[in-house]
């Protein structure tokens, strides 16, 4: 059982740069050909400031933060990640996230539960994200599922 | 998609369902460059099988992309206020993966028209996510 200590852990996830290459290679990982999501002008003639992030690519921003990143808590907490999987996501939307901006996040273990006597463990976390303004852009949630 | 989607919207319209290709282990290396996990049981079968996987497995926001586009397609992103989804099975390398949604609830909340859309991704033999979008007609 993972330690109850942990709820409430609160950790600075890092920043990222918004980058157009690395949009551009999660949409044609996904699929997505829309040109606000590729092209400068087309994003800006749709009011954005640069290409936009699509809706779920700030689990992308998350993980590419890299500090604190959620990999390495789960490590810490003892999860095997060859046993663990994705439970749950979640995202609100507050502004939108384009190429340029700089995002800033914080993470906090919002909860730890067990399911099917113990063999399952499940880590719910909440992530605010702000950009380069101080605005709030995003919040994720997040409940991963570990495997004894 | 029109800019009136939101507003002519009604409780049961069926938004164009999106359905792919066969994942392949191509998609599933570009998928870890551009969403920054790594984590090995999506690309090395040698790590799956250490791991007693019978094989690499897609990522589970995989799919949750997919469905963001089948999102993105029928109404305007900007008008989307929240995302959230159930991963209920593991989806694997060749499974074709089907979106659906549907708009299940309107709602006018202080002066707001607020669309709710249940979405599920399936592949042909299971549902793999279930989840809801909320979108605010401007």
């Amino acid at each position: 059982m993972i330690d109850r200590r942990w709820i409430g852990h609160r950790m600075a996830v890092g920043s990222v740069l918004v980058e157009r290459g690395q949009i551009a290679l999660f949409c044609k990982a996904i699929g997505e050909t829309a040109p606000l999501h590729h092209d400068p002008d087309a994003a800006r003639a749709a009011g954005f400031r640069d290409v936009l992030a699509p809706p779920t690519f700030g689990m992308a921003l998350e993980m590419l933060a890299g500090k604190g990143d959620l990999y390495g808590v789960l490590a810490e907490m003892g999860v095997d990640l060859g046993r663990g999987v994705h439970g749950e996501q979640g995202f609100t939307y507050h502004a939108a996230i384009c190429a340029g901006d700089i995002i800033s996040f914080e993470r906090e273990v919002t909860d730890l539960a067990e399911k099917k006597g113990g063999e399952l463990e499940l880590i719910t976390t909440a992530t605010r994200g702000t950009n380069q303004e101080g605005e709030l852009v995003i919040e994720l949630h997040n409940v991963a599922v570990a495997r004894r | 998609m029109t800019a009136s989607t939101l507003q002519t919207a009604r409780v049961g319209d069926a938004l164009p369902q999106l359905a792919l290709d066969p994942i392949s282990r191509l998609t599933l290396a570009l998928y870890c460059g551009g969403s920054g996990d790594h984590n090995p049981v999506h690309v090395d079968s040698d790590y799956a099988r250490a791991h007693d996987l019978p094989d690499i497995f897609a990522h589970g926001m995989l799919s949750m992309g997919y469905l963001g586009r089948m999102l993105t397609d029928w109404a305007p992103q900007s008008a989307l206020r929240s995302f959230h989804v159930r991963f209920t099975a593991v989806t694997h390398v060749d499974d074709r993966v089907t979106c659906t949604g549907e708009v299940v609830d309107i709602s006018e909340t202080g002066g707001k028209r607020m669309v709710r859309v249940a979405v599920t991704a399936r592949t042909e033999a299971t549902v793999t996510l279930k989840g809801e979008a909320v979108f605010e007609a401007g």
